[in-house]
């Protein structure tokens, strides 16, 4: 049935995504904000990647600058981003119109403020489809309630017709996933997909995308500030802060054995079900402004295990084990 | 306010509670679309003197607008809500205003709850001035005792809203609701808005306020692992009705109602090893038109027939200490 082609290169690519030294930066009035502040990761087939911080992190801009979407007075300063091996940012703005939404797809974070509200689901799913392909007018429609049908959304054909507003929040999410795989992209990236569903919509969403990576091996980019979600849905775990990534790991090693202290004092910041508490450790102080960094490394000013050097000089982010990287002085900051 | 009738009355004490709102539409509409929102429909619980009850629930659960009835922001529809032994269901005006100083609240959108056109100094001290506690000369001690109290030094009392973060926010917002020094707060999601390693710090400060000042909480929450870390108690809702109320630990090992164990079971814990949650099918149904009998039914895994889908089931007690609303439990 579908006419909707996938770009097949001779030589399958596994690695989807090649990102170097990024820098992306905000220059504001009060300052130049680093929001992505040379980072490096990859992503491959099959494999979800979780990123994973706190407000002001920079995981957002990461992905945005992925998507060539910074705008004014945002840049993207130097590095690369390298596509099934094309280099994203040599792209003129049309070619980056081609893949984005086609090869690379996003779901953003609140689905009531992502989908036109004026525009039913129907014409909404519509406009991507005839944007990225050639469909005619029935096979679009038959395509979209296929898409609705594969994300699970209770009578697709009705669906078709409603706003926005008519709609649940797990079903506008739904909604988003539709579009975002309408055209089959290889690498789906999700920001914060479920942080405004409820924990049993967000359930259902995970298990979802988890069969839908499988059934087109597709890379997935997870973004959250939930570590939870993290723990149940990735491979492996980028942790970031203030626009730096801080530990890398595969998911198992980094609850295992959590490197870093931010990455640590995370973890036990948590509330679990399984463990009785009556204090929860926690981080003292707050996440620092990006306009105004500290000196050396950034999060000295709240570690609970700062040495002498980490206020003066930046740690590096060294390779500590196989898929491994830290940022910290460690024992060797004394 | 009248003094409880002896040690065993509970500081709030709910019975029947309804709020049902209009549907849709201006008057003329409503004339003809008599359908209603049955946001909260016939609840009944009981906070003693000094503990948490933690009310948990998805969205269109009803918690928020129980919140809001019990610090009596609206008018409930029908039944009692107890406070001191005293019904303040149909209190208003100046009776209201004594209420105040022993019902506070707060809110979950420390943004949208703090006023952008006034300062710190200005927020906390309001309820000060408006019931007359502390004179001119003492206003200055006090609100640096209040600010002490939540952890933020005297200079942010010169700071707007918008010069704050989300945790500092919440934090001034809960020195404005302890001003009057009150008995009883109503916390509708204090924590969700905020990072993870904030919440942590604010959680720890609740408590901490609360052994110090003896307060009652009801804390409102969709989030179980922040409820079971503050709440004694733990009435869980769904669609408008609790379905099922226990002590914290009995709750949380062992979950009676079905929708109680699905809420548990699709919990992501932060373990990667334990990968598999409980997948609960279906849409929360709208609280216009709530399923007949069990408005759980149509998603509940553990359905015994069609009693399940006529009758709607009473609250059964059960000898652990659980209130618990399921026809798997009633008696014959």
């Amino acid at each position: 049935m579908s006419r909707v082609f996938r770009w097949e290169s001779k030589v399958k690519y596994s690695r989807l995504l090649e990102i170097s030294d990024l820098v992306t930066r905000f220059h504001t009035e009060e300052g130049v904000v680093k929001a992505v502040d040379g980072n490096s990761m990859h992503l491959d087939a099959g494999e979800t990647l979780g990123i994973v911080g706190e407000s002001g992190c920079g995981k957002t801009v990461t992905a945005l600058s992925i998507m060539g979407l910074i705008e004014n007075p945002g840049r993207i300063e130097s590095g690369s981003i390298l596509f099934r091996g094309d280099e994203l940012l040599d792209k003129t703005p049309q070619e980056m119109q081609e893949i984005r939404g086609k090869e690379i797809a996003m779901v953003f974070q609140d689905p009531m403020n992502s989908l036109n509200p004026t525009l039913t689901v129907g014409d909404q799913i519509d406009r991507v489809l005839d944007f990225h392909t050639p469909l005619s007018r029935t096979e679009k429609r038959k395509r979209a309630i296929e898409l609705l049908r594969q994300v699970e959304m209770p009578e697709p054909e009705k669906r078709l017709d409603n706003y926005p507003h008519q709609l649940s929040g797990g079903m506008r999410q739904r909604v988003l996933i539709a579009m975002a795989l309408s055209c089959n992209p290889i690498v789906l990236i999700l920001d914060e997909p479920t942080t405004a569903l409820d924990v049993t919509i967000e359930a259902q969403i995970f298990e979802l995308v988890d069969k839908l990576k499988a059934q087109y091996d597709m890379g997935i980019i997870l973004i959250t500030h939930d570590l939870s979600v993290v723990a149940n849905s990735c491979d492996r775990v980028i942790v970031m802060y203030a626009g730096r990534i801080v530990e890398e790991a595969p998911v198992i090693d980094l609850y295992e054995d959590p490197l870093h202290p931010y990455t640590r004092g995370l973890l036990n910041s948590i509330p679990q079900l399984d463990k009785e508490e009556e204090r929860l450790p926690s981080i003292p102080g707050e996440v620092p402004e990006l306009i105004n960094l500290p000196e050396g490394c950034n999060f000295s000013p709240r570690c609970q295990e700062a040495k002498e050097r980490c206020p003066h000089d930046d740690p590096p982010l060294v390779k500590v084990g196989p898929g491994r990287r830290i940022a910290c002085w460690m024992d060797n900051g004394a | 306010m009248t003094e409880m009738n002896n040690e065993n009355t509970p500081l709030v004490e709910v019975t029947g509670l309804k709020k049902h709102f209009p549907a849709q539409g201006d008057w003329f509409a409503q004339l003809f679309d008599r359908r209603q929102i049955k946001a909260v429909d016939g609840i009944s619980f009981s906070i003693p003197l000094g503990t948490t009850l933690g009310l948990v629930g998805e969205s269109g659960s009803g918690k928020t607008t129980t919140g809001r009835l019990i610090a009596r922001l609206t008018q409930p529809t029908a039944g009692q809500i107890r406070y001191r032994s005293e019904n303040i269901a149909p209190l208003s005006g100046k009776e209201l205003k004594g209420l105040r100083r022993s019902v506070q609240m707060i809110f979950q959108d420390p943004a949208s709850s703090l006023n952008r056109r006034k300062t710190t100094g200005q927020m906390v001290s309001a309820p000060l001035r408006i019931h007359k506690l502390v004179s001119k000369q003492a206003m200055e001690s006090r609100l640096a005792e209040l600010m002490g109290m939540v952890g933020l030094s005297g200079h942010f009392l010169n700071r707007y809203p918008h010069e704050l973060s989300g945790g500092q926010r919440q934090r001034v917002g809960i020195a404005r609701a302890l001003a009057v020094e009150p008995e009883f707060v109503i916390c509708d999601e204090p924590v969700t808005a905020l990072d993870v390693s904030i919440q942590a710090q604010i959680l720890n400060l609740m408590m901490d306020l609360q052994d110090e000042l003896d307060l009652t909480y009801l804390f409102i929450a969709h989030d179980l692992s922040v409820v079971k870390h503050v709440s004694d108690r733990v009435a869980v809702m769904y669609l408008g009705k609790i379905v099922e109320i226990a002590d914290k630990k009995t709750l949380f090992s062992d979950p009676k109602h079905p929708y109680t164990r699905a809420l548990l079971g699709a919990i992501p814990r932060p373990d990667p090893r334990v990968r598999k949650r409980m997948v609960l099918h279906g849409e929360v149904p709208s609280p216009i038109n709530p399923p007949s009998g069990c408005r759980f039914h149509p998603r509940c895994p553990e359905r015994i027939g069609d009693i399940c889908s006529e009758q709607e089931p009473d609250v059964v007690d059960l000898p652990d200490g659980t209130h618990v609303a399921c026809h798997l439990y009633a008696n014959d």
